[in-house]
């Protein structure tokens, strides 16, 4: 399965951003079982820019185990956090493989 | 007449067959509750009167909708008790509730099952709604329900801190025991 985030900033931000994210939150997604697949950005705006990001688990049951951990890790709720003091949107869909 | 749920303290080698309703010890894999189970129906929750039988946590429970399903013999009871984070909105609240009423349709494991919001007015609690099902066995909770895209990919944005749009907060209690026989039928 993956899960796609998708977040809208300011085109001055996103690109900081996206380098935070590999460097603070992709490591500890990783030891939850997410595998970064690959990201995007677009202008969607003059000034804004959407970030897409998508990371992949094997199935289910690393799902929820990835659930579990996240939910119990207080820098997950702090990495959010800083997202939401800069982003102008944000979304985040978990997919099942078509 | 209230319907209500209770987590019970229980005391080493304590049996429930003295209480009223149905009792259950959870089953492993309980989460956030206590260690057992009471449904019960009156005008209020009575004192269990059971030597090491303790009430730790109770709702009082007002039915927003359910469904009956004929079903003999044993059954796996589970109970989510969650908390609506306060300043939901009313409309965002309903469509949770709708939408979580839905997971039967998906998910045909699923017996007899009741949302309701928590009566606050009988009995203070720190929770806002109660989501119950029955189950024939076990593997209906922990295989067809928790592998149902609808649950995963779904329901579950609204209790996934990582979502922005999500409204539970993380605290739950996910509690199940075995029936003799009916609890929500």
């Amino acid at each position: 399965m993956s899960i796609v985030d998708r977040v809208t900033l300011g085109s001055d931000d996103a690109l900081p951003w996206l380098d935070r994210l590999r460097a603070s939150y992709a490591p500890g997604a990783a030891r939850r079982g997410m595998r970064l697949a690959g990201s995007w950005w677009s202008y969607v705006g003059p000034d804004a820019v959407e970030v897409t990001v998508r990371w992949e688990l094997p199935d289910v049951a690393a799902f929820w185990a990835m659930r579990r951990a996240a939910a119990e890790d207080e820098s997950v709720r702090s990495w959010w956090a800083m997202t939401d003091a800069v982003a102008i949107t944000r979304e985040r869909n978990v997919c099942a493989t078509a | 007449m209230t319907r209500w749920v209770a987590q019970l303290s229980l005391d080493t080698g304590v049996t429930l067959e003295g209480l009223p309703g149905t009792a259950g010890r959870h089953l492993p894999g309980s989460v956030g509750g206590g260690d057992a189970t009471w449904d019960m129906v009156g005008a209020r929750l009575p004192d269990p009167g059971v030597r090491g039988v303790r009430v730790v946590d109770a709702v009082a429970l007002a039915l927003l909708c359910s469904a009956r399903v004929s079903l003999d013999g044993a059954r796996v009871k589970r109970t989510l008790l969650l908390r609506v984070r306060t300043g939901t909105p009313p409309e965002v609240q309903e469509q949770f509730e709708s939408e979580l009423a839905a997971l039967p349709r998906h998910v045909a494991a699923i017996r007899s099952w009741a949302l309701s919001r928590v009566d606050h007015s009988l009995a203070p609690s720190r929770w806002t709604h109660v989501w119950e099902q029955e189950y024939e066995s076990v593997d209906g909770l922990r295989g067809d329900y928790m592998r149902s895209p609808y649950h995963w990919a779904g329901i579950d944005r609204w209790f996934d801190g990582e979502v922005p749009r999500s409204i539970v907060e993380p605290e739950i209690a996910h509690v199940f025991y075995t029936a003799a026989g009916p609890v929500l039928s």
